[in-house]
């Protein structure tokens, strides 16, 4: 049975990987241990991924990208779009990538570094290939951007952030909501909607998918392009299929 | 043997990983050269059109197609690939493409609603090949398992021949050739290699019916 | 120029009776500077440290008896044990029939929840305050009594007292932390002599710290514990030490009054046997993970983590409620060279969650960070100044593990063999 394609609405896994395991943190935090890359990609994609998402977890804290090897055995047998992102600091470290067979890359801290660098890239690699990740803490009556796996704050406002990329030549936005990634209470609806219709181009929630529900809320309520979902998945709760037939009837 | 075009744009490997998928033979060229022993031309890429078409002037693969083309080899453009086969794309002021399909590559726009951004570009995401005048049989689009496909693309191609789309596409009822076809010239404005099951079929299609030259 | 230099090296002074050689745990990259517990009521400022025993093959005791435990222990076996003590100790009437300390923490969180709702006992919650406690350690505290539903009760120190003690400890044993200790650890025998509880449960074993436990029976905290830190039954606080100064000089010169010390001073044993007072530790019937812990604890009580990574370290939710804590870790690694990182890391591989390679990235990387964020409260709190601060712990550092440079102090010996000494492989 061919699966279901949303309209307008891809459903996406995303696997944060440490080594050669996938884990599961809590508001980016911990290293629980949850699957194997490989075998939960090959699972996902059997079940109707619209897309994968590879986050290298711990690349900033080690100083290396470790991913390669990973990227280039799930790129032969992986016939939809994979974004890489993880410890990516320069052209060279997206080229590298790219050419490994990741379709998108995603990065944060080195684009609240040095913001130049997305623009460099849209303009070597096509706009279409440049993910800005936000993590987005609650911060007073906003949100705060975190970079380093939301381990260091940056006082940079995440929604200006948003828009800023925008204009320097990100392809897509991926918003991660750090105070309920983990949680599997809901998406933080409020950052959702802050974000999703301020901007022009295809926004990607993730942090909080605990339910059917959480989706079909976002799904129905707002202008966003897709959500990246991790502990739905990771821990059998709802399947993609789940998913996808929940929010057909809509 | 089919060969990729590399015109130094876009990244070969997802091509590569389908044709290998496919038990299929390839090789990858990048300049111009002898091409007789090569029975399909894939014509791959991501980015702008302006550098596209300087890519392929660059390495003369521009006339390389063109006579391909005149001589009967099957080609496939995807994405850019398609967008660089018609005769000029209106993205920074004018730039003239390859002439194989006669139309126009136009940005997508859209206007806020309620001072919302609800229409995004790119385009990016899978959406719908809808019929349009031509029997899917026999084709490219011969027999698929599904008819939904993955977009990523802020251009889309206006053909003046309606009857060389064999695909159409809507996003947010804006419809647009998602599929075109000029005798032994191919075009796929998604991309096949990122789609699937169906994407496969429609390679695969490529390979087996593109010699047919109706 | 070689033979020079080992001349030197074995001139140069080493404090605090630590061993002269430098290594480092082959498994978990823990220094063999580091120190058992201290019996801190003797500590002062000529005290000799015992430090954690390596093997020959140059691995710590606490990865020996973490390794022992993950291989040799049958935990239904230690299950049943702990069913059979809290069958013997239960209430049937409802009121408290064990204590457990805690601060809200990961580990306590688990440790609370695990007795009163698996095991169904009756805890009674016990708490020493943080010297100051940072926002998110207050809450964390709050939702373990509000979410988790547990008594507590909370014991602060006299303020004036406490700030004082520390101020001593800090410049007689660069130990801020050494009241805050003291306090705790005499704190639990103490609840339990006051209301009658004769069962106390705490978390971790020590021997996960690399602390010998001389535990005669399984699970059981004696007098005589080296992790209990007592090593004579005194309770009369002009005989005993604090902040590296005696009682007796405290009442004296500092005008401190004797009543003002019973918070740190210990229950005298005969109290303890006469109550029957039973310590025990939940870790050693439970197989302990604190990154468990803290998913646990997050799924239970809504625990939050730092917001931003803890400075020193790389994580997020390991000691997070008092804002002098940093400081502890800081004036660690300036007397051992052993930072938070390398104590946060050394325990995760332990447990299995990294290798000792990442645990050397993440030294090299976080290792002795000196913590900003609360650090002007800190200097307030012991009444000094930055100049001061650091002109004291330079009186600290160890010759033979700190050298002197133009850019200022540098390790002799790392375990990334970067040190300033490294290169001569003495």
């Amino acid at each position: 049975m061919i699966t279901k394609r949303l309209k307008n609405f891809r459903i996406i896994p995303r696997l944060d990987i440490k080594n050669d395991t996938v884990i599961k943190g809590i508001h980016l935090e911990g290293l629980r241990v949850v699957g194997n890359p490989t075998e939960l990609t090959q699972k996902y994609y059997n079940e109707g991924a619209d897309e994968i998402i590879f986050m290298d977890a711990v690349a900033s804290l080690y100083e290396r990208n470790s991913l390669d090897l990973i990227v280039e055995k799930v790129a032969k047998k992986l016939f939809v779009p994979l974004t890489v992102g993880g410890g990516l600091r320069n052209l060279g470290d997206i080229e590298k990538v790219l050419r490994l067979g990741a379709d998108k890359v995603a990065i944060n801290t080195a684009a609240v570094r040095n913001p130049n660098l997305i623009s460099e890239a849209a303009n070597r690699f096509g706009s279409q290939c440049i993910v800005v990740s936000i993590d987005a803490k609650k911060k007073g009556d906003s949100w705060e951007s975190y970079v380093d796996t939301g381990r260091e704050s940056t006082n940079l406002d995440a929604i200006n952030w948003a828009k800023e990329v925008v204009d320097l030549g990100a392809g897509e936005l991926l918003i991660t909501s750090i105070d309920r990634e983990g949680t599997k209470k809901g998406f933080e609806e409020d950052l959702v909607e802050k974000i999703a219709s301020k901007v022009p181009i295809p926004v990607i929630a993730c942090g909080g998918a605990g339910s059917v529900d959480h989706v079909s809320s976002l799904y129905k309520k707002f202008p966003i392009s897709a959500v990246a979902c991790a502990s739905i998945f990771h821990y059998n709760i709802s399947s993609i299929a789940d998913l996808k037939a929940s929010m057909e009837t809509e | 043997m089919i060969a990729i075009i590399d015109y130094g744009l876009s990244n070969m490997k997802s091509i590569e990983n389908v044709l290998s998928f496919l038990s299929l033979d390839y090789e990858v060229i990048n300049t111009a050269t002898d091409m007789t022993k090569y029975s399909h031309v894939i014509l791959p890429g991501v980015g702008a059109f302006i550098d596209g078409m300087k890519g392929l002037k660059e390495r003369g693969l521009d006339i390389v197609l063109k006579d391909l083309a005149n001589k009967g080899v099957p080609i496939l453009g995807i994405c850019l690939g398609m967008q660089l086969l018609l005769d000029k794309s209106l993205e920074f002021g004018e730039t003239k493409g390859l002439s194989l399909f006669s139309g126009v590559v136009k940005p997508l726009k859209f206007e806020k609603k309620d001072n919302m951004y609800d229409k995004k570009v790119p385009h990016i995401g899978w959406n719908r090949l809808l019929k349009n005048r031509v029997e899917w049989e026999g084709n490219i689009l011969d027999n698929l398992v599904g008819d939904e496909v993955y977009f990523v693309h802020s251009f889309f191609c206006d053909l003046y021949n309606q009857n060389q789309v064999i695909a159409n596409t809507s996003y947010h009822n804006h419809m647009f050739a998602s599929v075109i076809r000029n005798k032994n010239v191919y075009g796929c404005q998604f991309h096949p290699e990122k789609s699937a099951k169906v994407g496969i079929q429609i390679v695969e299609n490529f390979i087996k019916f593109g010699e047919k030259n109706e | 120029m070689n033979k020079k230099l080992v001349l030197n090296q074995n001139d140069l002074e080493v404090k605090y009776g630590l061993p002269r050689k430098v290594l480092f745990c082959s498994s978990c990259n823990m220094t063999n500077q580091r120190p058992n517990s201290t019996n801190e009521f003797l500590h002062n400022k000529s005290s000799q440290k015992k430090t954690i025993p390596f093997n020959e093959e140059g691995r710590c005791s606490a990865c020996l008896h973490k390794e022992k435990q993950h291989k040799d222990i049958d935990w239904k076996e230690r299950e049943e044990e702990l069913n059979a003590l809290c069958n013997k100790y239960r209430s049937k009437d409802g009121s408290y029939d064990c204590i457990v300390p805690g601060s809200g923490g990961k580990d306590s969180v688990y440790a609370a929840w695990m007795l009163k709702y698996k095991y169904n006992m009756h805890p009674l919650t016990v708490t020493w305050s943080p010297h100051l406690y940072t926002e998110v350690g207050w809450n964390n505290f709050q939702n373990w009594i509000h979410k988790g539903g547990f008594d507590n009760f909370l014991f602060t120190p006299n303020g004036k007292t406490h700030r004082l003690l520390t101020r001593l400890a800090t410049i007689n044993m660069l130990h801020p932390f050494q009241p805050f200790i003291m306090g705790q650890k005499t704190y639990v025998k103490k609840m339990c002599a006051q209301f009658n509880i004769p069962l106390a449960f705490y978390g971790e074993m020590p021997g996960e710290y690399g602390n010998i436990t001389k535990s005669k029976t399984a699970g059981e905290r004696t007098f005589n514990d080296a992790g209990h830190g007592f090593e004579k039954n005194e309770t009369d606080p002009e005989k005993l030490f604090f902040g590296g100064v005696s009682g007796e000089e405290l009442i004296k010169k500092y005008k401190v009054e004797k009543n003002d010390l019973l918070a740190y001073t210990p229950l005298s044993s005969e109290i303890e046997e006469k109550k029957k007072i039973d310590v025990h530790y939940l870790g050693y019937y439970l197989k302990w993970d604190p990154q468990e812990c803290y998913y646990f604890s997050v799924d239970k009580i809504d625990f939050k983590a730092n917001p931003v990574r803890t400075e020193g370290t790389y994580s997020k939710y390991n000691s997070l409620d008092d804002k002098i804590d940093g400081y502890f870790y800081y004036t660690s690694y300036i007397k051992f060279g052993m930072g938070r990182a390398m104590q946060d890391s050394a325990q995760e591989c332990r447990n299995q969650k990294i290798t000792p390679e990442e645990g050397r990235a993440l030294i090299k990387k976080f290792d002795g960070e000196l913590p900003q964020r609360y650090f002007n409260e800190f200097l307030e709190y012991i009444s000094m100044n930055t100049e001061e601060f650091h002109d004291l712990c330079d009186t600290f550092r160890s010759p033979h593990l700190w050298k002197k440079e133009s850019s200022g102090w540098k390790l002799r010996h790392t375990v990334n063999k970067d040190g300033v000494d490294d290169k001569f492989n003495t």
